[in-house]
């Protein structure tokens, strides 16, 4: 009889974990520069994502895990400013965004947080109990 | 109105008034710049910047900002995806005439660099009412 553990090839294959979180990392709706920039990071219990976001308060920012992806959308609100105010230069991104990650089945998705500070959101993704890193030591 | 003043505003209205120094370690900053009838606003985004690291510097008629990014990720992290560029923040503007550059003021908040250039008296814009 075989036995399958799906759950637990991405602990043996850390590329293809990778390569889950980041297929199909985002349906871009808006041209590339209009997203913001993000770094996924791995750590031994969980991933960080990691969104610029500035000018941005927490009440902007709606975070959901959706059919297996976890999909962040935020809005800049404009600045107000006197009657009168010219604007000479304007770079800043004040459209609405939406970013679209794969979660890879190692995520334990009751267990995600995140935080915003300064402009950076930093979104927690606990590993599941089976993909953590363990020791196992000979009896 | 000398004809030098004159053109400054000219430029100042373009936005010829933002210099992008383009130095490869530093980060450009997007810009916002508006005009109130009492002031020039500058605001740029500079998040994740370290507080107590950005320094707005006035001289010889240009104002600079410089930032450095608080460290993004713990040690002992595996960086998987990196598209957040760059470890410090730097822009420059070359200033109008007609500004009051000793009460320049500015506030850092949700990564966003508020600078505040107030007009020298004779340049703010006043209505006038007919007695």
């Amino acid at each position: 009889m075989i036995v399958h553990f799906p759950q637990m090839s991405p602990v043996f294959d850390l590329d293809r974990t990778a390569n889950e979180f980041f297929s199909n990392l985002s349906r871009r709706t808006h041209p590339v520069s209009d997203l913001p920039a993000v770094d996924v990071a791995e750590r031994e219990h969980s991933y960080d994502l990691v969104v610029e976001l500035p000018g941005m308060k927490k009440e902007d920012i709606r975070i959901s895990v959706e059919k297996g992806t976890l999909v962040v959308r935020a809005e800049r609100k404009q600045y107000g400013f006197p009657e009168g105010t010219k604007v000479l230069l304007h770079e800043t991104n004040t459209r609405p965004f939406e970013r679209v990650f794969q979660l890879p089945d190692a995520v334990d998705v009751n267990g995600i947080s995140a935080e915003m500070k300064d402009g950076i959101l930093r979104i927690q993704l606990p590993k599941t109990e089976l993909a953590r890193p363990r020791e196992i030591k000979v009896q | 109105m000398t004809k030098n003043n004159d053109d400054a505003l000219v430029r100042h209205g373009s936005n010829a008034l933002a210099v992008r120094e383009s130095r490869e370690e530093f980060i450009t900053p997007a810009a916002d710049i508006f005009e109130t009838p009492i002031a020039f606003v500058l605001r740029l985004d500079l998040p994740g910047a370290a507080r107590d690291g950005i320094q707005v510097n006035v001289e010889a008629e240009r104002l600079s900002i410089k930032g450095r990014l608080e460290k993004l990720h713990a040690e002992k992290t595996n960086v998987l995806y990196h598209e957040i560029a760059g470890k410090s923040y730097y822009r420059m503007f070359n200033l109008t005439a007609g500004i009051a550059s000793d009460r320049i003021e500015a506030e850092f908040q949700d990564g966003v660099l508020s600078v505040t250039i107030p007009k020298s008296e004779r340049m703010t814009t006043k209505e006038i009412r007919i007695q």
